[in-house]
């Protein structure tokens, strides 16, 4: 699997700074045993979309209140629904090390986020290549929790995935993923080529995009 | 008809999917399928009746998600679905069994998620009894994820009822269970756990199956049962669909009946038409005799050891005996330095470890069964439990995720009366010392004898010699000179009728010196003779070197390859301490550095060592004061400042903590009390399950002297009140990362208002901000955990 260990680092706080050689090497060395201790899997599923008269859209009979991701599914008339996980291996991990080595604890828990984002890529670029292939274009991934699209839709969203047999994410009580490295997501599907950049619609360069999402 | 009896005699079949005929009968997606045993019993006993007339010989009652977390009516539901069953056999005049069918309840246990393993059980108990009490003919667990829930399940099953237990798992295409367990080792802990057919169904198709049957056959004893999807998922329309027709279904279903599977259905996608197919063209085949397989097999959850070819290493070091460090982290509840030894010797190349915690002043079945829990949680290893206390070994053995060691039974007639059941009961490979009433016979072949009614009465418990392993015994060469050749001559003549010896190697030397010279002599002289495993201190290279240079020399080293990697770079003589960068994190430094320097850079060790240099000029308070809170103040500085960083932060942090370590062995020799130090509890709040953030927080704080007393995650609100009532706590930190949750940070804030008005509480987590924190009535949010110390300075300090 690919780490993009640039994102690593950024989330561990150094923004745009060079780590010092000890982190660098542990970062080396925590995205070698993610990578070894992870067990990808992923669920996608398809549904028509609709719109209800408040503009809020709707899937597989889950009503997904969001005004932004109202704005960023604005005229898709399908979506995709997808839930990915690097598996339960790195929670033992960063378990681990959280107990008798918190450095590394950290560390891994970066690294481990930045590999189910790359993980979360490489899914939707085999997506957005089969929907091209149908003369459609993919908008960019939306998840639960992310701006006004309330948590409280995990539930219902893992269930139509059918998330826990076919990728083994459940929802603890607290509404937490488990595993912890866990990711869900919603893309468009559109007839008009409106795409944004796949890492993030803040990483594109085009501001004036009705879809931005900052 | 009688499911036991009848197989091997003839291919027995089970019936084919269910949701996808219900669904195309108009049960809506979402709506939960085990509600239409009441509301459309008529449907259910029509799609039971066709799978009769199909050929099955077992159906599977609708009651695979009834469990106590989906539903209230849990009983009325089971009945009323073995009832549609049983009337649908009925009115087919066939002789049909009818499967109380279980699956996963839906939650995932600890500690990857939230449920105790014994209320796992009980949830899966209450299902049984309802089963049982509607009349179901067997138990049939399927679909399962994971083998720890897997094991709950069996156990419900075995302790509610006596019927028939069919276990079947999901493997994906990388041949593993979601957990990590593979074929060997699902058939070695569930075989283990005495079920009547193991199998595998869902998740693939027959065709993907076919090389994991002949895995699960290559290593079950009892009967397999396959059960495939009509061929792999594929989603149109926002429907699941499956591809695999009847007849191609049925063609593949040959090959694995001729393979050796005894019991053949259909899981998802498959219908009356496959099961018919495939009836049809298999039954006419014989089912292959099972073979009894002799592997001696022991496992974690994802990890499987087989003893009998290349020797093996067994851990000692987690073992009090003799370490006043051990017995002292055994005494304070320290896990962590548990851990640590664990950690270790899985990276110095132990195969297994042992676990002993025996200490006459601690409860040992509580600190037994928190030790293996915590071990199994982090660690891949399979673990040896070693204990003489028949309750802690029941308590430990329950709740092992895997099929573990048991060390041990030995030739008295008591201890066999013991801990036989318990071997029988929950599986494992049980450790048998050649002693008995007589005490230890000074020739091999009273050991022999010993072993021998170890192996037969053991088999009146109808556990098999393979799992039995000899303990030989080693004594000590001081006190005869025969010792080594008595213990070589029985190993060797056990080794000769095939069966599986250990020896704990190191008493050889006892009361002589350079002992490890002794030991790996010794221990390779053992091995020569046909040692299965050796329980050893895998962190020495005395031993290190006779383990690897043997398994070269003995033919175990394909091409040398391990020997190559461990030595061809290292010097010839590797270091006696752990090669272990990942727990003793930090280079060498050069001795010139000071205290200051090692814990601004980071560096454990050195840390440790300058701790100590210090301590020869300066009492304990002036290195304290004089040297490691400054550093600490200054490395927190700059990670205010945005010129230190986490990762830097909490290596800094670790550094401290070794040299607050030394000045703790320091102060403990001299026999001076150390500074009463102010209790903070620290927990992450209920239905939170992320804690790395609070353990930093924990970590930094213990390194400012505070006595931090951490709850671990999930914590309820109640136990914090307790907690901080018991201890007079005067702050708690609370940390919450989601949401969801901060509604229960809210609660555990109000109930200590209410009952703890003295006490301050700081929050944390990802999701607060300051006005979050205002708006749930905290005293202070720290937006990262240096903040947290800083307020507990303000707070509890009146030194500094």
């Amino acid at each position: 699997m690919t780490i993009n260990k640039r994102e690593a680092i950024r989330y561990l706080g150094f923004g745009k700074q060079q780590p010092d050689e000890v982190t660098i090497a542990l970062i080396d060395q925590c995205a070698e045993e993610i990578s070894q201790t992870a067990e990808c899997r992923h669920t996608v599923r398809r549904f028509p979309l609709t719109f209800s008269e408040d503009g809020m859209p709707k899937a597989a009979g889950i009503e997904l209140q969001s005004r932004s991701l109202a704005r960023n599914l604005l005229g898709c008339e399908e979506v995709i629904f997808m839930a990915a996980t690097l598996g339960p291996g790195p929670d033992r991990l960063m378990n681990l090390y959280s107990k008798i080595q918190i450095s590394k604890a950290a560390v891994l828990q970066a690294t481990a986020a930045a590999a189910i984002e790359d993980y979360c890529n490489s899914i939707q670029r085999d997506i957005e290549k089969k929907i091209n292939a149908e003369g459609l274009y993919l908008r960019p991934r939306y998840s639960p929790g992310y701006g006004d699209l309330s948590l409280a839709v995990q539930p219902e969203f893992l269930n139509v995935l059918d998330a826990a047999k076919q990728a083994g994410i459940v929802l603890s009580e607290g509404g937490v993923m488990i595993p912890e490295k866990s990711v869900t997501a919603i893309m468009g599907i559109s007839r008009i080529n409106s795409k944004c950049h796949i890492e993030g619609c803040e990483s594109c360069n085009n501001t004036d995009c009705a879809f931005r999402r900052n | 008809m009688d499911l036991l009896n009848t197989l091997g005699k003839r291919i027995v079949y089970l019936d084919g999917g269910l949701g996808s005929l219900l669904q195309a009968r108009g049960l809506k997606t979402g709506e939960l399928p085990e509600m239409w045993n009441l509301t459309h019993p008529e449907v259910l006993k029509q799609i039971h009746r066709e799978y009769i007339e199909a050929g099955a010989d077992i159906i599977s009652a609708n009651t695979f998600g009834i469990n106590e977390f989906k539903f209230d009516n849990v009983e009325e539901l089971i009945t009323a679905g073995i009832n549609n069953a049983k009337e649908a056999v009925a009115e087919s005049g066939r002789d049909v069994l009818v499967a109380l069918d279980i699956g996963s309840c839906g939650k995932l246990l600890k500690p990857m998620g939230t449920l105790p393993f014994e209320d796992a059980v009980n949830v899966f108990a209450r299902v049984i009894k309802a089963g049982v009490a509607a009349g179901a003919d067997m138990v049939l667990i399927e679909t399962q994820n994971d083998i720890y829930e897997t094991k709950a399940m069996v156990l419900a099953a075995k302790e509610n009822s006596n019927l028939p237990i069919v276990a079947s798992v999901v493997f994906g295409e990388n041949g593993k269970m979601l957990t990590g367990a593979t074929p060997d080792i699902a058939v070695a802990v569930l075989e283990g756990l005495g079920v009547d057919v193991i199998g595998m169904n869902c998740g693939l198709g027959p065709k993907q199956m076919k090389g994991l049957a002949d895995e699960l056959l290559r290593y079950a004893s009892i009967p397999v049962i396959i059960t495939p999807n009509a061929g792999l998922p594929r989603v149109e329309n926002g429907a699941t669909v499956y591809d695999v027709g009847p007849e191609e279904f049925a063609d593949d279903m040959v090959d694995i009946a001729q393979k050796g599977a005894w019991i053949l259905g259909g899981c998802c996608g498959t219908t009356p038409e496959h099961i018919k197919a495939m009836v049809e063209k298999t039954k006419n085949i014989q089912p292959v005799p099972i073979s009894e397989k002799e592997d001696t097999i022991v496992t974690s959850y994802c990890q499987s050891v087989s003893l009998g070819n290349a020797p093996r290493i067994i851990g000692e070091r987690i073992n009090p005996t003799g370490k006043s460090k051990f017995k002292q982290a055994l005494r304070d509840g320290n896990m962590e330095y548990i851990l640590e030894e664990g950690v270790k010797q899985a990276d110095s190349g132990a195969h297994i470890l042992d676990v002993n915690v025996g200490l006459p002043e601690i409860d040992e079945v509580s600190v037994m069964e928190k030790t293996v829990y915590e071990l199994q949680s982090v660690l891949p290893l399979p673990l040896q439990i070693d204990t003489t206390d028949p309750v802690a070994m029941e308590h430990a053995l329950r709740i092992y995720n895997g099929k573990p060691m048991i060390n041990s039974v030995n030739g008295k007639e008591e201890v066999m009366r013991q801990i036989f059941p318990l071997v029988k009961k929950y599986g494992g490979v049980v450790v048998g010392l050649a002693l008995d009433e007589e005490g230890i016979p000074d020739t091999a072949e009273g050991r022999l004898a010993i072993a021998d009614k170890i192996y037969s009465r053991a088999a009146e418990y109808g556990i098999k010699p393979k799992d039995i392993v000899i303990d030989a015994l080693t004594m000590t060469m001081s006190t005869n000179n025969e010792s080594a050749n008595i213990t070589l001559k029985a190993v060797k003549s056990l080794k000769e009728q095939n069966k599986k010896t250990v020896l704990g190697v190191s008493n050889i030397s006892f009361g002589l010196p350079q002992r490890e010279l002794i030991n790996a002599a010794f221990f390779t002289m053992a091995m020569q003779a046909g040692l299965s495993a050796g329980i050893i201190n895998p962190n020495s290279a005395a031993m290190r070197q006779a383990y690897d240079t043997y398994c070269v020399l003995g033919g175990f080293d394909s091409q040398c390859m391990n020997y190559v990697e461990r030595y061809a770079v290292a010097s010839p003589v590797p270091s006696a301490a752990p090669v272990n960068t990942a727990v003793t994190s930090g280079k060498t430094a050069p001795a010139e550095l000071t205290l200051t320097d090692c814990i601004i850079k980071g560096l454990k060790e050195p840390a440790y060592k300058a701790t100590l240099k210090c301590l020869e000029t300066m009492d304990a308070m002036e290195v304290i004061n004089g040297e490691l809170v400054p550093a600490l103040d200054k490395v927190g500085k700059g990670f205010e400042k945005g010129t230190v960083f986490l990762p830097q932060l909490l290596m800094s942090a670790e550094a401290a903590k070794a040299g607050f370590e030394a000045i703790k062995e320091h102060v403990a020799k001299q026999g001076t009390v150390q500074e009463k130090k102010a209790v903070i509890v620290i927990a992450t709040v209920k239905g939170d399950i992320h804690d790395i953030g609070k353990n930093i927080v924990k970590v930094l704080l213990e390194n400012y002297g505070y006595d931090v007393i951490d709850l671990g995650k999930d914590v309820p609100p109640e136990t914090v009140v307790d907690k901080v009532k018991e201890t007079g706590a005067l702050l708690v930190g609370l940390s919450a990362l989601m949401t969801t949750t901060v509604v229960n940070m809210e609660a555990t804030i109000k109930l200590l208002r209410r009952e703890c008005p003295q006490c301050k509480i700081m929050v944390g987590g990802a999701v607060l901000t300051q006005e979050y924190a205002d708006m749930i009535g905290a005293d202070f949010y720290g937006k990262d955990a240096m903040q947290s110390v800083y307020y507990a300075e303000e707070l509890l300090n009146t030194n500094r």
